[in-house]
């Protein structure tokens, strides 16, 4: 009784006076890393479109496919990784009361060999050694820090996931019989997902690495392109639930609104941790060995993925719709106006939400079975995932920075910075829609992704490309301008902005709303499920590829 | 749940449901699936092993072609290939060393082409043409350089 | 004129908790899912 006392009296204490210094210090530091990422991997991005547009030719000493490589780990690796555990960890740390000290060790030791596995990885890519992309499919082999490292990161992510398992355990065990609140619940979802899907590539490259130390002949190509998507996707998946997260239980409270239906968000949380692992096989529909009805079910399980976005969907305009007509909005769509479009915290994710249309859009249909063949391995898909990642995702973490980096900083959100934030987001999202629509046709056409300049010894349908790249380097530069103005604003925010208290906006349930019932915090269940439709998905194939599988390939080092 | 909601999930699934009818059957019924056929082979032996121990171009009825093709780094074995318009190409690939990818644009063909493993694609060309052949998996410093044609005439 | 009020008043209720800005908003979603569909599958049919 006098713990519970205590623990609640912590949970209000909390509430009034923010966030602890010691957990602003990790939310902090996770966020410098991820916006100094952005930095350096936007420079990089911009290097690239340059050369895709034929303006700029990249010196030997920095390769095309060495600057590509450090730009997909630097923004799929790092700033969304960073961002999302310093983003959820602060959302742990205001909903649950504070963390615990040990799962604040735990947090800084992950840190740390996230740091360290990432400074092991790029050493042999800046040297060279390791120009292999973020997929690294074997036979091509880097050299062996460069999977050392790997597993560093990993191990660091699997710290703070249990860091936050273990928070979310203390808290219920001193809340019997109540919900965990909903941004914990969130986070929950989130690092569930990160553990089991990083439990794939964790075994690729337990078995990359004495194949690349030359330890073992040979290697099987398909098992390590089948468990690399397992976990490739998921990832994708995580940085999309972490920006949803913040739509959910942030985007309203900052229009003033309320929330969505706990239960069906919670709803959507289970769904995406349920079906999330097994949609990675959508990258291998034209692979050569598997059958074509493995193929059909896999194409049904990721479109299944499609379904709570849809339910998303509906809920983000009905709370959208609400707050408006509250606040006196009229018509089939006047009622838009009420909404607050000054404000980068809405101004920011509303743009993320509205680019998943067609995001979401072009994922459905380039992953329906054969239709894939018009789009797989083409620049639609670069176009696709800068969607996806580069609107949806960012643009929602640009959005929330404009609230958690004063919040976790002890400052105010300026006017100026606003403003700033204003402009950056309009900036942000023609660049964008420049770069990535020309991407998404010139894909259709035939232009190959991960492909450095070229015009195929002046081949006329390679030329004819010419004009859709050259947008690539207009979109960049833009983003480019974009990136500056974003780390200008967070850094602003961190050292310089007007001391003062931000609020952790967690908007209310509606006043009428029905109570969530308790069935919805069984994680147990979820991840049995979860686990079971996994291997509904992986057992046939993985089996067949091992028990049939042909001579395995040597390394090789084609760069 | 609202009843709005309970409908636009039904409607919009169910279109979904309707993309996937849609190619299934083509799939299965019209034969029109992703490129899927899973023989092995040895990758370090693709040379003694047959057919690609003599790639090439070969007729093999009216209007019919097989062609046998092996992915190397930075280059395709046929390379540059003629077959007259209105011919059905069906193409035998497979790598000689790490994963290529196997595109020509402004067609349907579109296929990894995996060391280890036996990859096939058909492709009816009817337009008479030069149709650009590239790889369009990242396969090392040259890959942007690993691109040939076939002409249509 | 009394009436006319009434009416006023039930017609801002109305708009108060009318969901047609929703329905219209996710039928734009769905437009736009149909769209991309038909570019890429029409695209798909015209290159066989």
């Amino acid at each position: 009784m006098e713990a519970i006392k205590k623990e609640y009296w912590k949970d209000k204490a909390n509430k009034a006076l923010g966030i602890s210094p010691e957990d602003a210090r990790i939310t902090k530091s996770y966020l410098i890393v991820a916006f100094v990422a952005i930095l350096v991997g936007g420079l990089l991005g911009l290097l690239q479109g340059m050369n895709r547009a034929g303006i700029l030719e990249l010196p030997v000493w920095l390769n095309y496919y060495k600057v590509l490589t450090a730009h997909g780990l630097l923004l799929v690796v790092v700033l969304s990784a960073f961002f999302t555990i310093g983003y959820f960890y602060a959302g742990l740390s205001h909903s649950l009361g504070g963390l615990l000290p040990k799962v604040r060790k735990m947090a800084w030791i992950g840190f740390w060999m996230k740091i360290f596995g990432f400074v092991l990885a790029v050493i042999p890519i800046l040297q060279g050694d390791a120009s292999v992309m973020y997929t690294f499919y074997p036979p091509m082999a880097a050299a062996p820090m460069f999977y050392i490292g790997l597993v560093f990161i990993v191990l660091g992510v699997w710290m703070l996931a249990f860091g936050a398992f273990i928070n979310v355990a203390n808290w219920r065990k001193n809340h019997k019989g109540q919900h965990i609140p909903i941004i914990s619940f969130f986070a929950t979802g989130v690092f569930v997902l990160l553990f089991f899907g990083s439990l794939p590539v964790a075994i690729e490259v337990f078995y990359i690495i004495p194949w690349a130390l030359g330890w073992i002949e040979t290697i099987n190509v398909m098992v390590s392109r089948t468990l690399f998507w397992a976990f490739g996707h998921t990832l994708v998946n995580i940085w999309y639930m972490t920006a949803i997260s913040a739509w959910y239980v942030f985007v309203p409270k900052i229009i003033d609104g309320r929330r969505w239906s706990d239960l069906l968000t919670r709803i959507v949380v289970i769904a995406l941790v349920i079906m999330n692992i097994t949609g990675g096989f959508h990258h291998q529909i034209i692979d050569p060995g598997i059958s074509e009805s493995v193929k059909y079910m896999h194409v049904f399980m990721s479109l299944a993925i499609g379904f709570p976005s849809l339910m998303t969907a509906y809920a983000m305009f009905a709370v959208f719709e609400k707050t408006a007509r509250k606040k006196g909005g009229r018509g089939l769509v006047g009622w838009y106006k009420k909404l607050p479009w000054g404000d980068v915290r809405f101004l920011a994710p509303f743009i993320a939400m509205a680019a998943f249309i067609p995001a979401g859009a072009g994922g459905i249909v380039q992953s329906t079975n054969q239709l894939n063949q018009v789009a797989h391995n083409t620049m639609w898909v670069v176009g696709h995932f800068h969607l996806t990642l580069g609107m949806t995702v960012v643009m929602t973490f640009f959005g929330v920075s404009y609230w958690l980096v004063p919040y976790v900083s002890g400052r105010v959100l300026t006017k100026e910075i606003n403003k700033l934030g204003v402009i950056q987001t309009i900036v942000w999202t023609i660049g964008m829609v420049l770069m990535s629509g020309a991407m998404h046709w010139v894909g259709l056409l035939g232009s190959p992704r991960r492909t450095s300049y070229s015009t195929y010894f002046d081949n006329a349908t390679a030329l004819s490309w010419d004009p859709y790249l050259f947008f690539l380097a207009i979109g960049g530069t833009l983003l480019m301008i974009g990136v500056l103005l974003q780390v200008y604003a967070v850094f602003h925010m961190m050292f310089l902005a007007p001391k003062g208290e931000t609020e952790f906006p967690v908007a209310d349930v509606e006043e009428d709303a029905t109570p969530t019932p308790m069935w919805t915090e069984r994680w147990g269940l979820w991840i049995v499920l979860m686990l079971g439709l996994v291997s509904m998905a992986y057992v046939i194939p993985l089996v067949d590829f091992i028990v049939n599988a042909p001579p395995g390939s040597p390394p090789f080092k084609t760069w | 749940m609202h009843k709005a909601e309970k409908i636009w999930l039904t409607l919009s699934f169910g279109m979904i449901i309707g993309f996937m009818l849609i190619t299934g059957y083509q799939a299965f019924a019209k034969d029109m699936g992703p490129p899927s056929y899973g023989e092995r082979i040895d990758p370090q032996k693709v040379d003694e092993t047959a057919p690609f121990d003599n790639p090439g171009v070969k007729q093999i009825g009216e209007n019919e072609y097989e062609v046998v093709m092996t992915l190397q780094i930075f280059s395709f074995t046929p390379n540059e290939i003629e077959v007259p318009a209105g011919s059905t190409v069906h193409f035998t690939m497979t790598s000689k060393d790490v994963t290529h990818g196997f595109q020509v644009a402004d067609t349907n063909i579109n296929a990894m082409v995996m060391p280890g493993y036996i990859s096939k694609i058909t492709q009816t060309f009817d337009e008479p043409g030069e149709y650009l052949v590239l790889c369009n998996e990242y396969c090392g410093s040259g890959h942007q350089l690993m691109g040939t044609t076939i002409t249509v005439k | 004129m009394a009436e006319s009020n009434v009416k006023k008043t039930e017609e801002v209720v109305e708009e108060h908790s009318s969901m047609k800005g929703t329905i219209f908003s996710v039928a734009v979603v769905g437009g736009v899912i149909f769209l991309t569909y038909l570019l890429i599958y029409g695209l798909y049919m015209a290159r066989i």
